[in-house]
């Protein structure tokens, strides 16, 4: 796994005013935690959060360096499993990094990314896309970037549900298999072929 | 217009618009959306006619997505009435909009013209807004 390194400063003291002061300052208040690690509270570099925010079809693994004043280091491989974002500003406020066991199984969030253009759009169709994300679990060298879907078959009328998902050896949907992820919905165009 | 079909309580008292809004900030249907950037009351009236100014520039084609629903009921007192004698009558239905909701949504056309229909249907509402997109909205 080629992932980023980014150093983080351990938050010692925590609260609103704290927060809001590493804020004006570039920095953002995050927490590393994990199965097996005690929950850290750390600054980071709002900068280097939000490129790894923004990769919405790449993994979110980062490499964490924690380095206090007396010298003290704590390294590991985490997962920025959730962000929270201003709601004008589309600023990030806080982040939380998940610190990956290698044997043990996790839970994310997973992109849905649709290949190639339906059939039944091509006819007239209209794409509608209801679920973006999907929830899955499994080993963390085995997770995947994002679901692919081919959808160049699809017909009017037809759907993907989620059970039909193409995911990979060992990992495991943790959703309801019956939800509709996409569907060619007809349109007036279609109704009128069709009639005629 | 859009309104309630039934309320629990005729009369509601006014409120407050503080804070930040716990949902309904993220461009989650469409491609693109138009979000309030600060807090006010917005008419069933004023809904519709930023619904009517996005449907008149689109013209065919895409779809549009309205994220608020007025379910308060304002009351208003006749002119040259004495004060007193009870609350006045419901007048007119509006959606609370605090800072940061997306207001409409947008899919199926270029960015240029959602871009334009949402400036159009800025200018019928009584918020300030600004243009959104999926990727902004940290969506994917």
């Amino acid at each position: 796994m080629d992932i980023e390194t980014i150093k983080l400063i351990p938050r010692p003291q925590t609260g609103k005013g704290v927060s809001r002061k590493l804020r004006a300052k570039g920095m953002i208040p995050a927490i590393v935690y994990g199965p097996t690690t005690e929950p850290m509270p750390v600054a980071a570099n709002l900068k280097e959060v939000e490129k790894i925010a923004a990769r919405t079809e790449e993994k979110k693994y980062v490499h964490l360096i924690v380095e206090d004043h007396s010298g003290r280091t704590w390294e590991g491989t985490s997962l920025l499993k959730d962000f929270s974002v201003h709601p004008v500003e589309r600023k990030i406020l806080h982040a939380d990094f998940y610190v990956i066991d290698k044997g043990r199984k996790i839970t994310v969030d997973v992109p849905i990314k649709l290949n190639g253009e339906a059939e039944g759009v091509l006819a007239g169709g209209e794409l509608q896309q209801f679920k973006r994300k999907v929830r899955i679990t499994c080993l963390p060298d085995k997770l995947p970037a994002k679901i692919e879907v081919d959808i160049s078959k699809l017909k009017v009328g037809a759907s993907i549900r989620v059970e039909d998902l193409p995911v990979p050896e060992g990992v495991v949907i943790r959703e309801r298999g019956d939800q509709s992820v996409v569907y060619i919905a007809p349109t007036r165009a279609t109704l009128k072929s069709a009639e005629s | 217009m859009l309104a309630p079909k039934r309320v629990k309580y005729r009369k509601p008292q006014r409120g407050r618009m503080s804070g930040k809004p716990e949902r309904g900030c993220h461009v989650a249907f469409g491609d693109y959306g138009l979000q309030a950037t600060e807090c006010g009351w917005v008419t069933s009236r004023q809904i519709e006619a930023a619904r009517i100014a996005i449907t008149r520039h689109v013209r065919r084609g895409g779809k549009i997505w309205i994220r608020i629903f007025p379910h308060k009921a304002i009351t208003k007192k006749p002119a040259e009435t004495r004060m007193g004698k009870g609350k006045g009558a419901p007048e007119e239905w509006v959606a609370v909009v605090k800072p940061g909701m997306v207001l409409y949504e947008m899919k199926g056309v270029s960015e240029e013209v959602a871009r334009e229909a949402f400036r159009l249907a800025g200018h019928k509402l009584p918020v300030k807004t600004k243009f959104l997109t999926r990727e902004i909205s940290y969506e994917g």
